[in-house]
């Protein structure tokens, strides 16, 4: 039997394989000069160009299977169990898992506020809870409510600092989290410069102060407000404190999607820059 | 019995009650929810533009024995009458999003016809070492580059005497050109390099795509 070769129609360069010391990549092994060279099975197999021969029918004239079932049953064995692999390490990206979190509080958030909003509606007509079971139900389900939304926040922190500890020093978990969702990624949030995580969150005010320019002055902080180290700042100085803070979050996040160390001296330098705005000797 | 043959291996056009559905013959269970007739499944049009090509009697010369390459598998519905069709055959299929790939790797370990790959079709050097050289490339993906990506498997893997069937939706290229100025220029663009055997409108079960059916 001979190798089928295939020469594709629309090709100008020749196969790799004819180029002289080239490697090939098969699932069966490396190919170099059309030699088998190391027979390992490898779930990979990527090569820039196109191949100009069939593999499988290569495969067989080299009797490295016996025949077609072989050849098929093993590759078939290999690539499930790789792909396997890699479907649980995808669906373990836990960003996802931290965003769907947060979008889930914000939900229960919301629904507690309603209820509490339709609550007092109720307790204004005259109603009191000892006498009527509907304030008594509406009342377990805020309490019910707001139990799970400890939980789920707690499970974010927990998170948070296993995935990003860098930026869980830095903007706490729960303001951390928020911001990843809202970048919509870890990585996503790492490639952002410092002065767009200032403003994350804070885009309708940041595009009207753009756009009208007589119109408002751009925004001071998005998301990050939430921070305690802004909130509880006196007004004057927020907008430094959140230059401070977000182009420290940058670097937090930087560190934590593309590295694996953690440094403490990042969340103390925000703290001392904090305690300098506040005693006001700034 | 109200079965006739439909024109590809294991598929027949079966009359339940004043209906008229396709089937095909399969010893293996439900896999999105489709009724079954005692080792038949039916192939539903609604979820299968693959079921509608046939429906409409579209000519479609492929074997039992055929190799092809699926690109966007999603959760397998497709792939698995695809399976029951090319049942001495083999289909490597390509999906990229790891939730429908949980369901399509199910699909892939009950049947031994089907080699699942989580990998992007748009660069197919990343299975060019695992995908043999194949008779037939199904393409299924809902994007706007799909037609180029299309080309590069082609290269990478079709046979020179080889079939493509590729499924464009006129809304995933363009949102808002009209529906056959799209078609016209995706076919213009094929028709450079292949010959064009066929050009199906997928209406009414699929809205505003097309079929196309190519040689090389």
């Amino acid at each position: 039997m001979d190798i089928q070769l295939y020469t594709q129609k629309h090709k100008t360069l020749p196969g790799p394989h004819m180029e002289e010391g080239s490697d090939l990549y098969l699932w069966y092994g490396r190919v170099k000069n059309g030699q088998i060279v190391d027979k390992t099975l490898n779930a990979e197999g990527e090569n820039s160009e196109p191949l100009s021969f069939d593999i499988k029918s290569f495969a067989l004239h080299q009797k490295i299977f016996q025949d077609e079932r072989e050849y098929y049953s093993t590759l078939r064995e290999l690539i499930i169990n790789s792909e396997e692999m890699k479907l649980t390490h995808a669906l373990k990206e836990e960003d996802k898992y931290i965003i769907a979190l947060i979008k889930t509080l914000d939900e229960i958030i919301r629904d507690i506020n309603l209820l509490n909003e339709k609550y007092r509606e109720l307790k204004d007509l005259g109603y009191e809870d000892e006498e009527n079971l509907i304030l008594r139900e509406i009342k377990t389900r805020i309490n019910g409510l707001e139990e799970l939304r400890e939980i789920i926040e707690e499970e974010i922190r927990d998170k948070m600092e296993a995935i990003a500890p860098n930026l869980t020093s830095v903007a706490g978990g729960i303001v951390g989290a928020r911001l990843i969702e809202r970048a919509g990624g870890l990585d996503k949030l790492a490639r952002m410069p410092g002065s767009k995580i200032q403003v994350i969150g804070a885009e309708r005010a940041l595009f009207m102060a753009l756009r009208k320019k007589k119109k408002g002055k751009p925004p001071k902080h998005g998301v990050i407000y939430q921070h305690p180290y802004i909130r509880t700042l006196r007004k004057a100085v927020r907008g430094k404190m959140a230059r401070y803070l977000s182009s420290k979050i940058a670097i937090a996040a930087r560190i934590d999607c593309f590295g694996k160390t953690k440094y403490n001296e990042i969340a103390e330098q925000v703290k001392q820059r904090y305690e300098n705005l506040n005693r006001g000797s700034e | 019995m109200d079965v006739s043959f439909a024109g590809l291996p294991n598929t027949y056009f079966f009359l339940a009650g004043n209906r008229e559905i396709i089937i095909t013959r399969s010893e293996y269970p439900s896999h999105y929810g489709e009724r079954k007739f005692n080792g038949y499944r039916e192939w539903r049009k609604e979820r299968s533009k693959f079921a509608v090509l046939i429906d409409k009697r579209v000519p479609i010369p492929i074997k039992e024995e055929n190799v092809l390459l699926y690109l966007g598998a999603a959760s397998g519905t497709t792939v698995s009458h695809l399976a029951d069709v090319l049942s001495s055959g083999m289909i490597y299929a390509v999906e990229y999003a790891p939730k429908p790939f949980i369901k399509l790797l199910k699909l892939a370990k009950e049947r031994n016809n089907i080699i699942p790959l989580l990998r992007d079709a748009s660069r197919p050097e990343t299975y060019s070492g695992i995908v043999e050289k194949v008779d037939w490339i199904y393409q299924d993906i809902a994007q706007k580059n799909q037609i180029e990506i299309f080309q590069k498997n082609v290269e990478f893997f079709l046979k020179e005497d080889g079939f493509g069937i590729i499924m464009v939706k006129a809304r995933s290229i363009d949102s808002t050109r009209d529906v056959g100025e799209i078609y016209n220029a995706v076919t213009r663009k094929l028709e450079k390099e292949y010959t064009i055997l066929n050009v199906v409108e997928l209406s009414p079960y699929h809205k505003d795509h097309i079929a196309i059916l190519i040689k090389l």
